[in-house]
């Protein structure tokens, strides 16, 4: 039995609209968990029926093996972390905090032991007399962690906390959020729309989109084996370069071309022996990924001609735009690469790093 | 010497501005003052005096063929004969009643010796007794003290009510969407088109029948109605100024509904709803038709005023029972002043 189990939760609005369709997910205790979606997939919408914010319409919600799926948000023990901080504007830090220890009828000893711990945690010691007003962005969302850490909750739901912060600010609070994590071990589902902050936090990264859970792995596991054509197209900056294209066979070697045959290119996958079982695909449609760091350049063979577009140095990489079916395809590239532009090269694939997608089901095609 | 078009364009704006101000609220303001620190004598004088004044220059000449007294007032350059008299009491009067001036009859005919005794007029100086307005007023109105009690009695439960009735329905305006949730709030508006009499004279029979009938809280009752709604109007803009997350919040770190209402929401609505009563206190206060119709034996401080100088035909009396009117409000106003930029929604955060 998993500490938090979501069973076929659904939520629909009055207004007939429904936001989240059918999730099951199972959550192990101490596991730090990133919803990430684009807007409208229905990751805040999940979060807040875990909280209690919104009445679920379907499903249930277990925690720790209770079902808290129709309970009111205070009596399911949890903390939770808001985009604008939400932190109470009439109330010293120092009461942000105590707020939900005295709610929790705690002795004032213990309150006030509690509050500077917490305080010390998240370095804000000298504001704890100060109204938030009083404070920076970066230091209200520390009160709003020192909050929730100070609850001791079952499950810690964060919801977009970093957006509201400036660039700069936002890998520093990361990395912050991610050190009480390991020293806490406390169970946080973490709500983002920026990849790089769920890649950076995550044990485990559940992909939304359209109500639905459309992956959910590792990092590592999202990133390089993209369960569908839709996080194959969300990740990665800039995302892999898709094609919609049809498989052929010749001399052993998988071509794939355009699927109009308008531009007459055709691209060489390699040996077919590196995808096993493609056999049902060769003649069919199909949709062809490659992340742009996969693609390597040489000097022009003869196979997989075209020609550089558009430099983008990067500083640390480089980022060449070729046309490849006609379309624009990205390259990246380590250090600072010397290349003109209108130059011919070859590219070079790793077959094992090609990922493709049925042309129907926009799922995986697993090649093992 | 030439002017950029913009600034001239500016200026033309301030000044409009600075007039506008001056024709709104400084001049009526400075003419309700002044007209009650006038005399009889002073208020028919056209055109009206900017300034109160403090005294007369006067002339006093003596008529030896008639053995009369005559009183002349500086008028512009010249002195005008205002009143021509033999009798000691009858002057003392006159200053009196007209002229606001208080002068015994031992000092009248001081007055009149030496004038006896000068060949040609004698140049007087006659002293205003300054709040001499205000002291008939109250002479007047009797139970004034009764009255100002009764006018506080009935805005403080206009203001009870209307902020608990219209505090709720502003909360729900500002927090739930329903069907008809747009239908409800403009249908409260409709609340205020009623005329207060037309609501007044309806609602006296109940009120008799409930045994409230010359009451205050019978009073705030009819205030109230068409206050309720302008206090939802206001406070659910307040409310909407308050983030849902910060109650939102409380709710998840374990405070119920009720909890939630009274220790995050209300303290940050507290001000701006203290601002909001301003409107309350002022439809109480200033109402003389309702009173009229609601009360009998106690009054309100409007309806006093009313009763008392309403028939006057100087307007230096009523003048004087307006700026009474007025006092009780600017006081509340000040107290609540630094509350009012808070309203319309402008929560501290």
């Amino acid at each position: 039995m998993s500490y938090l189990k979501l069973n076929s939760l659904k939520k629909t609005y009055p207004n007939g609209v429904t936001a989240v369709k059918d999730i099951d997910l199972e959550i192990e205790k101490g596991e730090f968990v990133v919803i990430l979606g684009p807007s409208g997939c229905g990751k805040t919408t999940t979060l807040r029926m875990l909280a209690g914010l919104e009445e679920v319409t379907n499903g249930s919600i277990i925690l720790n093996g209770r079902d808290i799926t129709h309970l009111p948000p205070r009596q399911r023990d949890i903390s939770m972390i808001f985009q604008s901080y939400a932190v109470w504007p009439h109330m010293t830090v120092a009461e942000n905090i105590a707020y939900p220890l005295k709610l929790r009828k705690m002795d004032k000893h213990t309150i006030h032991s509690k509050v500077q711990e917490v305080a010390r945690i998240c370095n804000i010691l000298d504001y704890l007399n100060r109204y938030p007003a009083q404070l920076s962005g970066g230091q209200r969302q520390r009160v709003a962690v020192a909050r929730a850490l100070a609850v001791d909750s079952k499950l810690s739901l964060m919801d977009e906390p970093l957006s509201n912060l400036d660039a700069k600010l936002r890998t520093s609070v990361r990395t912050f959020l991610k050190e009480i994590h390991r020293n806490t071990g406390a169970t946080t589902i973490f709500v983002t729309h920026d990849q790089a902050e769920a890649m950076a936090l995550a044990d485990r990264i559940v992909v939304m989109n359209e109500g639905k859970i459309e992956q959910v792995g590792s990092t590592r596991e999202i990133y390089n084996q993209c369960g569908s054509l839709f996080t194959a197209q969300f990740m990665g900056t800039p995302p892999a370069n898709i094609q919609k294209v049809s498989l052929i066979s010749n001399q052993e070697r998988l071509i794939a071309n355009d699927k109009n045959a308008e531009t007459q290119f055709s691209l060489d996958l390699g040996n077919q022996s590196a995808f096993p079982g493609i056999d049902r695909y060769i003649g069919e449609e199909i949709f062809l990924a490659i992340r742009p760091e996969n693609i390597n350049i040489s000097e022009p063979k003869g196979i997989n001609e075209t020609s550089i577009e558009i430099v983008e140095p990067q500083g640390a990489y480089t980022i060449l735009v070729t046309k490849v079916f006609g379309s624009e395809w990205k390259i990246m590239l380590e250090g600072d690469i010397d290349i003109r532009i209108g130059q011919k090269v070859s590219l070079i694939i790793d077959p094992g790093k090609i990922m493709l997608f049925d042309a129907q089901s926009k799922k995986r095609v697993n090649f093992s | 010497m030439s002017m950029r078009p913009g600034k001239l364009w500016s200026r033309t704006v301030f000044l409009l501005i600075l007039a506008t101000i001056a024709s709104t609220v400084i001049l009526p303001i400075l003419y309700f003052l002044t007209i009650s620190f006038a005399s009889n004598y002073e208020a028919y004088q056209f055109p009206a005096k900017i300034f109160p004044t403090f005294s007369y220059s006067a002339q006093l000449r003596y008529n030896a063929e008639k053995d009369s007294y005559t009183l002349l007032l500086k008028k512009g350059s010249t002195y005008e004969a205002v009143k021509t008299t033999q009798d000691v009491s009858d002057f003392s009067l006159y200053c009196k009643s007209q002229l606001n001036v208080l002068l015994s009859s031992a000092a009248v005919q001081e007055l009149f010796n030496k004038a006896k005794n000068t060949d040609h007029a004698l140049p007087i100086k006659l002293k205003k007794d300054f709040f001499r307005n205000y002291i008939v007023f109250f002479i007047l109105a009797e139970g004034s003290m009764c009255a100002l009690f009764n006018s506080l009695k009935a805005a403080g439960w206009t203001i009870l009510i209307s902020l608990i009735l219209g505090g709720v329905s502003g909360y729900i305006m500002a927090r739930y969407k329903f069907k008809f949730s747009n239908t409800f709030s403009t249908s409260l508006l409709v609340v205020r088109m009623f005329p207060a009499v037309a609501l007044s004279l309806p609602l006296v029979v109940y009120i008799m029948k409930m045994n409230l009938y010359d009451t205050s809280f019978a009073l705030a009752i009819v205030y109230a109605v068409p206050n309720i709604a302008l206090t939802a109007w206001i406070t659910s803009s307040i409310f909407k100024g308050i983030s849902v997350e910060l109650e939102e919040a409380a709710m998840v770190f374990g405070a119920t509904r009720l909890k939630t209402l009274m220790t995050i929401t209300f303290p940050l609505a507290f001000p701006a709803i203290i601002a909001s009563s301003l409107y309350a206190f002022l439809a109480a206060w200033n109402d003389s038709i309702t009173a009229l119709i609601m009360t009998n034996n106690n009054p309100t401080l409007a309806l006093l005023v009313y009763r008392t100088v309403g028939s006057s035909t100087i307007p230096n009396l009523p003048a004087a029972g307006a700026v009474v009117l007025l006092v009780p409000s600017l006081i509340f106003t000040f107290i609540i002043k630094n509350y009012i930029n808070q309203l319309w929604g402008k929560v501290a955060l």
